[in-house]
Formats: C-alpha cells, structure tokens, sequence
C-alpha cells in the first residue's frame, strides 16, 4: 500500500512477485504451478497475460484478487474494489439478472444499473434467471457485474471463450470502451495471442513447468490502428519466440 | 388435488371393507370414528388435547429446528468442529427416544419444560444431519465470487446461503414435523395429564379403539393441513427460480 507513487511518479496499482506457488496432490507431494512471476500493472491500462490451457492463468488471477494467499511472494495491491469475470459466469442462479448486478453493489441507483444493462444490451433480459440465458448473454452479465462495483482493478479470465467471432467483436469493444472512460486497471488472461494482441497494451507470455513468464512485449500502436494484418503478424512473432524458449 | 382425494378415497373404502370383515369392536367403521370425533368435539375435549399437543410439537420443533439449524451449518462449515461433534451426534441420532424422555422426566420432573425438551433434543439430531449436508453441498465457486466481490456477511447469507440451504430446510422441516409429533404422543402419554397421546393412552387402558383412532386421525389431518399449506408452499417458493416459463 505504501507504492501508490513509484518509478519517477507513476502510480502503481499492483506489484505482485510470486517466488512459488504449489498445490499439495492428495498423495501428498507438492506440485509447482507458478514459479519466478514478477510484474506492475500501471494504472488504468490492460495488460494480458498468455498462457497455454491448464498453465495457472486463473491461479495466478486468484492470487491478484487477493483470493488465494497462499503462496511464497508478495503481492502490493492498492486496489480497493475488484471486478472479476470468472471463466464461467459465476451468476446467482437463483436471481434474476437486474438482481445479480444489485446484489454486487447493493447502494447502485435503479437507473445506473438500467443504464449498465443498456451498455451491454441486456434489457429485454433485466427479469430473466440465468439458467434462461445463452452462455454469451451469461457472460455479458457477469462483465456488467464486474463493472457496477466500479472496479480499480478489472480481471477477466478467458471472457471470450466459446463465443463466435461476432459476438466477441462487440464484446471487446465494449469492455475496450468502458476500461478507458474509467480508467480501469485490467488484467486480462487469455490462451488466444491474438485476442491478445488486439485488446492489450502490454502482453505477458507465460509459460513452462512450472509457469514462469517467458516474455513481456509492450503494445505500443494505437488500439484502433491495429489491422488484421498487425494482429497476425505480432500474434505471430510472439508464438515464434515462445517455441525458442 | 384431485388425485389426492381419490387416493384418500380409496383408504376410506378399504378401510369400511376391513371394517366389515373384522368386527366393530377391533376396527370401528370410518363412520363410528367420525360420530366419536364429533362427540369429543362436542364435549371440547378434543379442541382442548389437540391445542396440548400441537403447542408442544411448535414449542419443539421451533426449539430443535432453531438450535439443529445452527449446529448443522457450523458443522458443514467447519471441518475441525464436525470432527469434534460428529461421534456426539452420532450418540444423540441412536439414543433412543424413549430413554431421553424417561431420563428427562426422571432428572427434571413431570414438568412441561422437561417434555418440550426432551422431543427437542430427540429430533434436534436429525436436523443437524440434514443441514450439515447442505451446507457442506454449498458452491465453493459461488462463495469465490462472493469474495472477489466482497459481499458482506448478510448479502451472503440471505443471497447464497439460505437459498442454498432451502430445500435441506425444508426436509427437515417435513421429517421434522411428523417426527415430532410422533414424539410428543410418548412424553404425553408418560407423563402428561392432557394431550393426544394422553387421550389415546386412556383410551387403551379401556380398549376404545373408536377413541384411539378419532384422536389419531385429527390430528394427522391437522398435520396434512400444515403439510400443504405451509410446508409445500414453502419447498415451491425455494424452487420456484428453477421453473422455466415465468415471463
């Protein structure tokens, strides 16, 4: 808490350093998920972090939230509200959509959370339970969900998975637009570099047995300037440089 | 409904056949049962036992619903807890009833406290068992979110908790009444001077099975009341958001 203004007067939102990270195995020996992790994440813009399925990219999201502590390292976190979009939705089932946004921030005017729905064009939805919702239309609540607490630290984890493309155009652009007005400090964890490459500012590639990060590229082309071209192309440079590792 | 009232006909019509084939005197026909209950209403003894043993099956069930509510989920919620507990409810599920009610009279007297506590403490048991499945079944995913969230303590409970817990509430809330009530007839019939079971136990110091089965017979239909207007209403309004179609 006491690193709000480091390196030349950035503030920092978080720093985590994680030395290592096990999970007992019910027969008892340890098994290393995460080893040698250590990043910033600077105020306000969306890092990703790549990783093979089943790397501990979710491990490692826990860990930011401050959900699992039990690991060797640290973790300085100044943030005070965290918006989570677990990989799957996470819903209240037994709430109604317009419920499981209040439930979140329960002081929310009715019209701010009626706005919210409209951002993610949820309002024909606002009744409806979750077991009566597409996993798409799940999915957009539990990022609405993630907004109404009014994040300082975002974390997505796989938010695109299993959506087709068209949904996952307007779905970025959406979240892309509503971390800038609010300059939110995101963190988002992917397997696809790709989506990768056209969401983020600054891309983290882990890898290995355990996980530990290979490489760290900053995005520095303007988001809206990205062409499919550049995504391939840079999706491509960083796929080539992970299999020399 | 309407299967119901057929079936409950169909006992009725068995039950005047039995009648017939063993003689009035072992198995009186549902129509001398309905004059004896009538003639017990009459007199006002029967409104007098039944209000005995339905304020001790409240008085009970509230008690052991209450304290096994609370147990159960401490247990389900905490692994150290259960394991000092557990061989203790283990004790309480196999002690049986009859041997709580005697000790109970024995070391506390005839009183009303003694007989409300001792059914409290026979079915205080299973309610523990039933919750503490409940609450071990809670979703660790849903509690993660809550987390992430920071929900408050109250959100949580009242939002993913009680929910949860519902439809175990409402199991030991039905084999909980019927149960207790089961119960009550022994404490009342030990020691008690009014009651149902006090009632039925003199009747069958006079072999009045008329009397014995109007007094059984309205209070289970006391207790089918409660069944389907408090405890069915509830299990549906706890599964009410699994129904598709509301809209």
């Amino acid at each position: 808490m006491n690193d709000e203004h480091r390196s030349g007067g950035v503030p920092v939102a978080i720093e985590i350093a994680i030395t290592r990270k096990s999970f007992r195995s019910a027969s008892g020996f340890g098994n290393d998920v995460l080893a040698d992790i250590a990043f910033r994440l600077e105020t306000g813009t969306i890092t990703a972090i790549t990783a093979p399925s089943g790397a501990g990219k979710t491990t490692l999201l826990k860990i930011i939230a401050g959900l699992d502590r039990d690991f060797d390292g640290r973790l300085d976190s100044s943030a005070r509200r965290v918006g989570f979009v677990f990989q799957e939705p996470r819903l209240i089932p037994w709430r109604s959509v317009f419920d499981n946004l209040r439930i979140a921030a329960p002081a929310t005017p009715t019209s701010e959370l009626d706005a919210l729905l409209g951002t993610f064009h949820l309002e024909q939805h606002r009744h409806h339970y979750p077991h009566e919702l597409s996993l798409g239309l799940a999915r957009r609540v539990a990022i609405a969900r993630a907004f109404v607490v009014h994040p300082d630290l975002l974390l997505l984890d796989e938010p695109f998975v299993s959506l087709d493309e068209r949904l996952v155009n307007e779905l970025r652009q959406e979240l892309i637009a509503l971390v800038e007005a609010n300059r939110i400090t995101t963190l988002l964890a992917t397997h696809d570099i790709a989506e990768a490459v056209r969401i983020a500012e600054r891309m983290i590639v882990l890898d290995g047995h355990p996980t530990r990060v290979v490489a760290d590229h900053p995005l520095r082309e303007p988001r809206n300037e990205r062409s499919d071209t550049f995504v391939s192309r840079a999706a491509d440079a960083i796929r080539s440089r992970r299999r020399l590792v | 409904m309407i299967w119901r009232a057929a079936s409950l006909a169909a006992l009725l019509i068995l039950w005047q056949t039995a009648a017939w084939l063993v003689g009035e005197s072992s198995l009186p026909s549902p129509a001398t049962v309905a004059l004896e209950i009538m003639r017990e209403a009459g007199s006002g003894a029967l409104a007098h036992n039944l209000g005995a043993t339905l304020a001790r099956v409240a008085a009970a069930f509230a008690l052991a619903m209450t304290a096994g509510v609370a147990t159960g989920y401490a247990m389900g919620r905490s692994p150290g807890f259960d394991r000092v507990a557990d061989p203790w409810l283990i004790l309480l599920l196999n002690l049986p009833a009859l041997v709580i009610i005697v000790l109970a009279y024995i070391w506390f007297g005839l009183t009303e406290a003694a007989a409300i506590g001792a059914v409290a403490i026979n079915k205080f048991p299973n309610t523990v068992a039933t919750i503490r499945e409940g609450a071990r079944a809670l979703d660790p995913a849903l509690d993660e979110m809550s987390r992430a969230f920071t929900f408050s303590r109250w959100t949580r409970m009242r939002h993913l908790v009680i929910p949860q817990l519902a439809p175990y509430f409402a199991v030991a809330m039905r084999t909980g009444l019927s149960l207790t009530w089961k119960i009550v007839l022994v404490v009342e019939i030990l020691g008690r001077p009014n009651g149902v079971g006090f009632a039925i136990g003199t009747a069958f110091q006079l072999f009045d099975v008329g009397r014995i089965l109007a007094y059984a017979l309205s209070f289970v239909a006391i207790m089918l009341v409660i069944e389907t207007w408090v405890v069915q209403p509830f299990e549906r309004r706890a599964s009410q958001w699994r129904r598709p179609g509301r809209n």
